[in-house]
């Protein structure tokens, strides 16, 4: 049994609802399954719209999906009552894009840190709350000092490290990492994805890493699943997927994003893939790529193509693919 | 060597803070030549964009610019205001990292561009239209005489960027002045938006100044790189020489730390420890000494030269200077 299986979700918004006027639910994510075991990583990519954070957010019931299941341990997260929800909550945390807005101003950061534990364990004194966030901090590399401080003396990687602490100091068996170094300088974000493959490995902690930078992506991930207008185009492990993606919008992605190389990159300038990403509120008929798909066919702007395995084992939803 | 349109001499800005002057950028020098695309690179406090802003007489209103810098025959930083605007739009441009702010909500982007021809080019409302809507189609806006009457929030991040590209080369500036441009975009969408660039830079010989934190996007843009850290210019090179043999242990950990699909994958990614300098004084020596994990004791006592270490390339460490 996998720690955390999820299966066809269905996740939407309502939009256009009014006084006298039913909502209709704009679909974000659609029938998007998957599995992670304890101690891996699933990295999540996919353009801006693509429905990855939304996705991460309804795997711990922040968003309520509209269909499908989100297994934890075995047990349906929608079929528990309330009280029981809260009580897995402990088991699963998320760290948030913007580090900063993330974290109370008025609150010591020791504060902020110890509240999981003040909600989860409603037991604990005033020392032993301050004892566990004091050695949360060591664990993401601040030092003990930074209990008594306020989120904006910090800077962006060391707010980063606070919302970290928070996640982990519950220890939990799952933290979803929604674009967590993306608003973070480059020197800095090799420190923040370091420090988490190294809790990932203290910890056994699985993760679920939402990314638009493929790069990244590479370093810390098992497993990858490349979203395009919700739904999955490709899923597969990561040396087969970075050795060659099987979707041609996950080889588009990947090969989008630039390399530290001017020979590489002067090679591709002049290649980038043409059009505009479709809205997700009129999606294409066929393919979710095939209005910017360089190989599209006739058949891929009239039929769905499935999402299918391939020789290799991988999933991917292509007419053409092979694996 | 081409000859050089844009001459930066010594400088610096300063801001002034209840708490004192901040100075963002210390005696900064450089070059760009005709048609070329000069990179500054830095992270965040190194006072990549205030460069640009002093350049464009865009400071705010507690920040100061000292030193030079010839555009033509004329020191920017030493004209008078209505003397700058002349040179603002016609002879150099800027476009800014969000395009959202920086077009108007209320106004058809067509009029938004037109302005700029009938102020700087001095044409007349319908064939200053007509020059927009062409440029639209330029830039790739699909459906381009009907998208002109339409307003910004009715077009993409992407669109939206190169409507601002199409405002910026609409008067056929000498010089664009690019402030991480493609930074809120999607690596697709990016992609696109440089190709664009280096397409419309290259046909119309127009220089270009590309402020990114990004060595991705430098690599594939520009044709030299300066690289800045706390405020000062700690490497400057062509591209190729930069990315194959960096000098500086500021751009050699840079360039590390930035994680590259074409490498073997190792346990963990290299990195720069500590944080960027954010605010306080400038330091007596090396601005990255307190970061740098081969510094001397010279480092944090006198402030290393740019000396050139080979004809093309300058670098301010103490541990080169022997090497120059």
């Amino acid at each position: 049994m996998s720690l955390l299986s999820v299966r066809n979700l269905d996740v939407g918004y309502p939009i256009g609802g009014g006084l006298l006027r039913k909502s209709t639910l704009l679909p974000i994510v659609r029938d998007v399954s998957f599995d992670l075991e304890a101690g891996k990583t699933l990295g999540i990519v996919g353009e801006s719209g693509c429905g990855k954070s939304t996705l991460g957010r309804a795997v711990l019931q922040l968003i309520p999906p509209s269909a499908g299941q989100v297994l934890w341990e075995g047990t349906d997260l929608a079929s528990l009552p309330p009280e029981e929800l809260r009580k897995r909550r402990s088991d699963m945390q998320i760290i948030f894009q913007d580090p900063v807005a993330a974290l109370d101003p008025r609150m010591t950061l020791g504060r902020i840190i110890s509240r999981p534990l003040a909600i989860f364990e409603p037991g604990l004194g005033r020392a032993e709350l301050h004892n566990r966030a004091v050695s949360a901090l060591e664990q993401v590399g601040l030092s003990a000092d930074f209990a008594a401080r306020y989120p904006h003396e910090l800077s962006g990687g060391q707010a980063q490290r606070v919302g970290i602490a928070r996640a982990i100091i519950g220890k939990p068996k799952l933290i979803i990492c929604d674009e967590p170094v993306s608003a973070l300088d480059v020197s800095i974000q090799a420190q923040v994805v370091n420090l988490l493959m190294d809790l990932q490995d203290q910890m056994g902690l699985a993760l679920v890493f939402i990314s638009h930078n493929l790069a990244i992506v590479r370093h810390i991930s098992h497993n990858i699943l490349v979203m395009c207008l919700g739904r999955t185009v490709e899923l597969a492990n990561r040396d087969a997927f970075y050795a060659r993606p099987a979707h041609p919008y996950a080889q588009a992605l990947k090969d989008a994003v630039p390399e530290p190389d001017p020979v590489v990159e002067r090679a591709r300038l002049g290649t980038s893939l043409p059009g505009e990403i479709p809205s997700v509120l009129h999606p294409p008929p066929g393919c979710v790529f095939a209005t910017r798909c360089p190989l599209a066919q006739a058949r891929c702007h009239e039929e769905r193509p499935a999402l299918r395995p391939l020789n290799d084992g991988r999933l991917a939803a292509c007419h053409f693919a092979e694996g | 060597m081409k000859d050089s349109l844009l001459d930066v001499r010594d400088l610096s800005v300063h801001f002034k803070l209840p708490e004192g002057e901040m100075t963002a950028v210390d005696r900064v020098s450089f070059t760009v030549g005709q048609g070329e695309v000069l990179g500054i690179v830095g992270e965040s406090g190194s006072g990549k964009s205030q460069i640009l802003y002093a350049l464009m007489g865009l400071l705010a209103s507690n920040g100061r610019a000292e030193g030079q810098a010839m555009l033509g025959g004329d020191d920017l930083l030493a004209m008078a205001p209505t003397a700058l605007d002349r040179v603002r739009g016609a002879e150099m441009a800027m476009i800014f990292q969000d395009p959202m702010t920086s077009l108007n909500p209320y106004q058809r982007v067509g009029e938004q561009l037109a302005e700029g021809l009938i102020v700087h080019g001095g044409l007349g409302r319908k064939a200053a239209w007509a020059e927009a809507v062409r440029m639209l189609d330029r830039v790739r806006i699909p459906d381009a005489a009907n998208r002109a009457r339409r307003y910004p929030h009715e077009f993409s991040g992407g669109m939206r960027q190169r409507v601002m590209i199409a405002m910026a080369l609409l008067v056929k500036p000498k010089l664009l002045l690019a402030d991480e441009p493609t930074t809120a975009l999607d690596v697709t969408v990016q992609a696109q938006v440089i190709d664009l660039m280096a397409e419309l830079a290259r046909e119309s010989g127009t220089s270009m100044v590309f402020v990114t934190h990004d060595l991705g996007v430098v690599a594939r843009i520009c044709d030299r790189v300066a690289v800045l850290y706390g405020g000062r210019i700690m490497e400057e090179a062509p591209a190729p020489i930069l990315f194959a043999s960096p000098r500086h242990p500021y751009s050699q950990g840079l360039l590390h730390t930035t994680p590259r699909m074409a490498a073997p994958l190792t346990a963990r990614l290299e990195t720069i420890p500590g944080t960027p300098r954010s605010g306080g004084a400038m330091l007596p020596g090396c601005s990255f000494a307190p970061r740098c994990t081969v510094k001397i004791a010279a480092c944090e006592i006198t402030q290393p030269p740019l000396v050139t270490i080979t004809p093309n390339q300058r670098a301010a460490c103490h541990l080169l200077e022997g090497a120059a």
